[in-house]
């Protein structure tokens, strides 16, 4: 690999804000900015410019869905269970916590004494080989690290250095009904959707063909009974909707940050239409390729 | 904030506060770009802009019509902004392995915050007004790449032209952009 120089580095900067470089180029763009402070500056303005571009083309849909939801909150609500004060600071506490993503999570199940939170959430390893479920127990909320697999089928925790090819995601989502009522979720409603943001070095996103489509969106729909769970595999970095689903992998070696959401219709009756329930992880930092 | 209209500000806030629906929405509208361009500084990536932007508003209705009726409403509202965006970093401070180094959460001068504000929602503005004069297929690949996410090499085969020039016309289109911006290296 060549090395570049801030010149040429500066005339190729945007494309690799927006991962739109050669692996090549984007490569040796890597190991430049690593050492040229000026070029990292550079490589900042075309993020927050790739940003701010991203955000343009979004704005005026999330002051629509905002106001939908005010006018939601404003109105007397149908489901009696949410309007009681106590659900609706469960239901904002269950928000806050909701994911965890991790390698042998034991989350705390509420005690009698606290409030009911809803559904709650997390992400285990799916593969073999793993850690299992309740190896060891850790704060609810908090993960400790994140199950990556090669196509071998080699596990690599969070921080190590996987291969830059051919890693994926190996997770089940595990969604937890605590409350003594049968729940639904309506991954079949259009709303649905499961969204990463993965940032790092160079982030590639690209439409699937069909048949690429993450479990998380298949339009089954899901009961879960008091007590009960419902299992939604995550195989590979797929977002999107059911309609527009699209693939995301990384395109160089170097630290990425990962949250996942998962937006989905769950109601107290089979027809629905359910209340969107937006389960988010905490940011996760990935190393890939090692550097 | 100057181009915000303030004599009718504090009336809705107390019909907002009373419960008129309508009222919010209007301050909703006013404070929307200002308080997303905020917390866009900060987070940047345009899913998080909008989980936190709503999470804001949300807590400022909620807070209003529980009864909690601020003096000054831009200043509450971007100080739950700023706790908004607190509590993320903190929770990404948590969980930051290694190298990673957490952001500092302290609260900035209020004059500083309504200042820093305007600034970023004048900078959408102009980048709405910049983009309003590229050329139609220009606008349409930024659109394709932004909105859709989509790949140089998909929008190549849609717009029926090859993936360096698609590749050419984005960089010129970008730089260009960062330069009216004031976002170039001096």
């Amino acid at each position: 690999m060549t090395p570049m120089t801030c010149d040429q580095v500066s005339e190729h900067i945007d494309l690799y804000a927006v991962g739109a470089c050669a692996p090549g180029t984007a490569e040796a763009i890597g190991h430049h900015l690593h050492d040229c402070p000026a070029c990292r500056e550079l490589h900042d303005q075309a993020t927050q410019l790739s940003d701010r571009l991203d955000w343009h083309f979004r704005e005026q849909a999330g002051l629509d869905r905002l106001l939908s939801t005010l006018a939601r909150e404003s109105r007397p609500a149908h489901r009696p269970w949410l309007t009681l004060p106590a659900a609706r600071r469960a239901f904002a506490l269950a928000a806050s916590v909701l994911v965890v993503l991790g390698l042998g999570v034991a989350l705390r199940q509420p005690t009698p004494d606290s409030p009911a939170p809803g559904i709650v959430a997390w992400l285990e390893p799916a593969g073999r080989g793993g850690p299992k479920r309740g190896g060891h127990e850790m704060v609810p909320g908090v993960a400790e690290s994140l199950a990556l697999r090669d196509d071998a089928a080699r596990h690599f925790p969070l921080e190590a250095e996987g291969p830059l090819s051919l890693v994926r995601l190996d997770l089940r989502l595990v969604l937890a009904n605590p409350e003594s009522r049968t729940l639904y979720l309506h991954p079949d409603d259009p709303r649905t959707a499961l969204r990463l943001e993965l940032r790092g070095p160079a982030v590639k996103k690209q439409w699937p063909g069909k048949g690429a489509l993450t479990p998380a969106l298949e339009p089954s729909r899901r009961v879960i009974p008091p007590g009960g769970t419902a299992e939604l595999s995550l195989p590979w970095l797929v977002e999107g909707t059911r309609k527009a689903p699209r693939h995301l992998f990384w395109a160089e070696p170097g630290r990425y940050e990962l949250v996942i959401r998962y937006e989905v219709p769950v109601s107290e009756t089979p027809q629905g239409p359910g209340e969107l329930r937006i389960f988010t992880s905490r940011p996760q930092t990935l190393v890939v390729g090692g550097r | 904030m100057s181009h915000v209209p303030v004599p009718n500000e504090a009336e809705l806030v107390r019909l907002a506060a009373r419960g008129h629906a309508d009222a919010f929405a209007d301050l909703t509208r006013r404070y929307y770009r200002p308080v997303a361009g905020f917390l866009l500084k900060r987070v940047g990536p345009a899913d998080l802009v909008e989980d936190l932007t709503q999470e804001t508003f949300l807590q400022a209705y909620r807070s209003l019509t529980a009864g909690q009726v601020p003096e000054h409403f831009a200043s509450w509202l971007f100080g739950i902004a700023h706790n908004c965006w607190g509590k993320w970093a903190r929770r990404k401070q948590v969980l930051s392995f290694g190298a990673v180094s957490p952001e500092g959460v302290a609260a900035p001068e209020q004059q500083q915050t309504l200042e820093e504000a305007e600034e970023q929602a004048l900078m959408q503005e102009r980048l709405g007004r910049h983009l309003a004069e590229l050329p139609e297929e220009t606008r349409r690949m930024l659109e394709m790449k932004h909105h859709q996410g989509k790949t140089c090499e998909q929008i190549a085969r849609e717009l029926g032209r090859p993936v360096g020039t698609i590749k050419s016309q984005l960089a010129r289109t970008y730089k260009a952009l960062r330069g009216r911006l004031g976002g170039e290296r001096p």
